[in-house]
């Protein structure tokens, strides 16, 4: 590897870390492997979901609405999506939407573990057991 | 005759043999208001299809999706005299009613396809699986169809709960229902005796019926007479069986666990006093899977369906209803007229359908979710399951987060191979399942069976197949799930016509999710039709 090389090398690694976003509370890979895990069946790991059946998110005026929106949509569900809130702790939920948040064509704000605390209290403690037929 | 009152197993009346006898002196009629009295419902189940008479013949009815509903309305409308056009979008009718087996195709969307790869004679109700004994509906039409029923056991005492990562002696083991059933009802019966004989109930019971009560408790939890104390008993099994000879002979007889194990264990969630309504005793299957009723009805209302042809719009005006359609094998373009619509696609579907509804009626349309549901079900080179825990048909309960039970198939016994159900799950554990790719979904079900049947259930597995009922196209989700509120506001407006079109589905009964519900749904519907039509 020549000396050039490495110097545009450098730069490179340098303009990556210059266009990074401002340092995040929430991390952003531990909330890409947790779309991946938890939403991507339907929305696609694209986020571009299938048009008729899931909703995209990328581009998504919900997806990159007012926050307490979007997380009381995703603890409680609504219509073919099941309700998250037992199934992905505060920390993991925060990274997930904060992803969602800054991905694809989305650029909206980070969202807080405690912002998804708040709220989780604030809804009834009512949990419907999944039920089978 | 004696007292018709007290002539049960000397336990005083049963509650069928005082029916019985009200039924000799009075008739059927008092029967019915007994059972009403005895607070036993005779008017929420439907036991056959409404008695229609006239004749709807010069009449057209398009029928939207071939699932139970849709073929309830064809077969009964045509009956009638009507001309039935059932528009079905796959290449085979029965809806949600599906049994992989050799050869089955499917397709998830955005995700992988599947050939199922088990074989002849083996197979697995990916769709509805069960038909409770009250589910008169669905019973109705298989004897109507002569669709043989055998019985799915839903129910084993000898199957294994396990709770993994829990306090206590019963963690990470498995253990048998009926070691915890006779445990968790030995000492808690234990307690409430010794709390009654010692007049701590007193404030509760009068004297005559704590005696009685103490022999109730006695007698169901095999507590001893002498200082109601529960010491096990020999239906929670054997150390050693009991058998011929001097050894075995009468066999060693188990201890019971520590009533303290068993709390912490939390294994008792898996008990109830009686099983949930739609979940008791006797449970029935078809023979051969449960596509034998779709196929059933097939036959006789096949000639009225037109498959691959995939509804993309519906008009309709005062004078009648056009269904515009796609045939996704050629691509062609067509429509059919008809006087009335009888919509039997799923909600989470029609939703997405240019229907010119009135506005309220979309609106309540859109207030109704779907489950994510989904199976995994993988065929087993051996039967270790009957062969090494004897343990025939039934589930194992687990708290596993992954695939929540694994089932032990109700048909072939003791054949060599099987194909039992690695994974039931919902909501957020099958959109987490359906999540990952298919050889990790078996991974998933694999590791988790491992820990049941250590050494045998991955070195006997053969071929799996998954289906996720929210990653269906032309399903988008298990079955309807209404909240509150939307059975009280959308749920009866969506029971109404609006204008010609009617809907149909497990979606408008309180039966979600089963069978009996698209009957009834059809059923109630379709009257409502003819006697419009016929007016």
């Amino acid at each position: 590897m020549t000396v050039k090389k490495i110097g545009l090398g450098l730069l490179a690694l340098a303009a990556t870390i210059l266009m990074a976003p401002a340092a995040s509370a929430q991390d952003m890979y531990a909330g890409k492997v947790g779309f991946a895990k938890n939403c991507s069946a339907c929305h696609q790991l694209t986020g571009l979901g299938i048009k008729g059946a899931f909703p995209a998110l990328s581009g998504s005026p919900i997806a990159q609405g007012p926050e307490d929106v979007m997380i009381s949509l995703v603890l409680q569900g609504r219509g073919g999506m099941p309700s998250f809130k037992g199934a992905i702790p505060e920390q993991t939920l925060a990274d997930i939407l904060t992803y969602v948040r800054g991905s694809w064509a989305n650029h909206a704000s980070e969202v807080s573990p405690e912002q998804i605390m708040s709220i989780k209290q604030a809804l009834s403690e009512v949990d419907q057991r999944p039920k089978g037929n | 005759m004696g007292n018709f009152m007290f002539d049960g197993f000397g336990m005083g009346p049963t509650r069928r043999h005082f029916l019985e006898q009200i039924g000799r002196v009075a008739g059927t009629s008092m029967v019915m208001a007994g059972l009403n009295a005895f607070g036993i419902s005779t008017a929420s189940a439907t036991d056959a299809p409404p008695a229609l008479t006239g004749s709807g013949k010069g009449k057209r009815i398009i029928i939207l999706g071939a699932g139970h509903a849709g073929q309830t309305s064809a077969y009964e409308l045509s009956k009638l005299g009507y001309e039935c056009v059932v528009l079905e979008a796959r290449g085979f009718a029965g809806g949600r009613c599906q049994t992989a087996r050799k050869g089955t195709k499917v397709q998830e969307l955005g995700g992988e396809a599947q050939t199922c790869k088990f074989d002849e004679g083996q197979h697995l109700n990916f769709g509805p699986w069960r038909i409770p004994f009250h589910h008169r509906s669905t019973l109705h039409y298989t004897r109507e169809f002569g669709v043989p029923l055998e019985v799915m056991v839903n129910d084993n005492d000898a199957a294994y709960l396990y709770h993994e990562n829990v306090p206590g002696a019963l963690a990470n083991k498995p253990v048998r229902k009926l070691e915890l059933l006779a445990d968790m009802h030995g000492h808690t019966n234990e307690i409430v005796a010794k709390a009654a004989a010692g007049g701590r109930l007193d404030d509760q019971l009068g004297a005559d019926d704590r005696a009685l009560l103490l022999e109730y408790l006695v007698s169901e939890g095999y507590l001893s007479k002498s200082d109601l104390s529960y010491r096990g008993t020999e239906g929670r099994g054997f150390k050693v069986n009991p058998g011929a000879g001097l050894s075995p002979g009468a066999g060693i007889e188990s201890e019971p666990y520590a009533f303290s194990d068993i709390l912490k264990s939390q294994l008792w969630r898996a008990l109830q006093s009686v099983g949930p309504y739609d979940q008791q005793r006797t449970m029935f299957q078809p023979v051969g899977g449960m596509d034998q009723i779709a196929m059933a009805f097939q036959k006789r209302v096949g000639r009225m369906t037109r498959y691959f042809a995939e509804v993309e719009k519906v008009r309709q005006s005062e004078n009648g209803v056009e269904a515009f359609y796609v045939d996704t094998k050629t691509g062609q373009r067509a429509s059919v007229k008809g006087d009335y619509c009888i919509c039997a696609i799923p909600l989470s579907v029609v939703r997405g359908l240019d229907i010119n509804f009135s506005r309220p009626f979309a609106d309540a349309i859109g207030q109704v979710s779907y489950a994510l549901v989904g199976k995994i079900g993988l065929q087993m080179k051996r039967r270790f399951w009957e062969l090494d825990d004897h343990i025939y048909g039934g589930h194992i309960m687990t708290n596993f987060s992954d695939i929540n039970q694994i089932s032990l198939p109700s048909y072939g016994w003791q054949k060599e191979k099987g194909v039992l159900l690695g994974a039931y799950v919902f909501q957020a554990t099958a959109a987490q399942l359906s999540g990952q790719t298919l050889a990790e979904r078996l991974d998933t079900a694999l590791a988790a069976g491992e820990k049941v049947f250590p050494g045998r259930y991955r070195a006997s597995f053969d071929s799996g197949f998954s289906w996720f009922w929210h990653r269906a196209q032309y399903n988008l989700g298990g079955w309807a799930e209404w909240s509150p509120e939307g059975r009280k506001t959308a749920y009866p407006k969506l029971l109404e016509p609006d204008g010609r079109i009617y809907l149909a589905g497990e979606h408008l009964s309180h039966l979600t999710g089963w069978q009996a519900g698209a009957f009834e749904s059809a059923w109630q519907q379709i009257e409502k039709l003819h006697h419009r039509a016929s007016a």
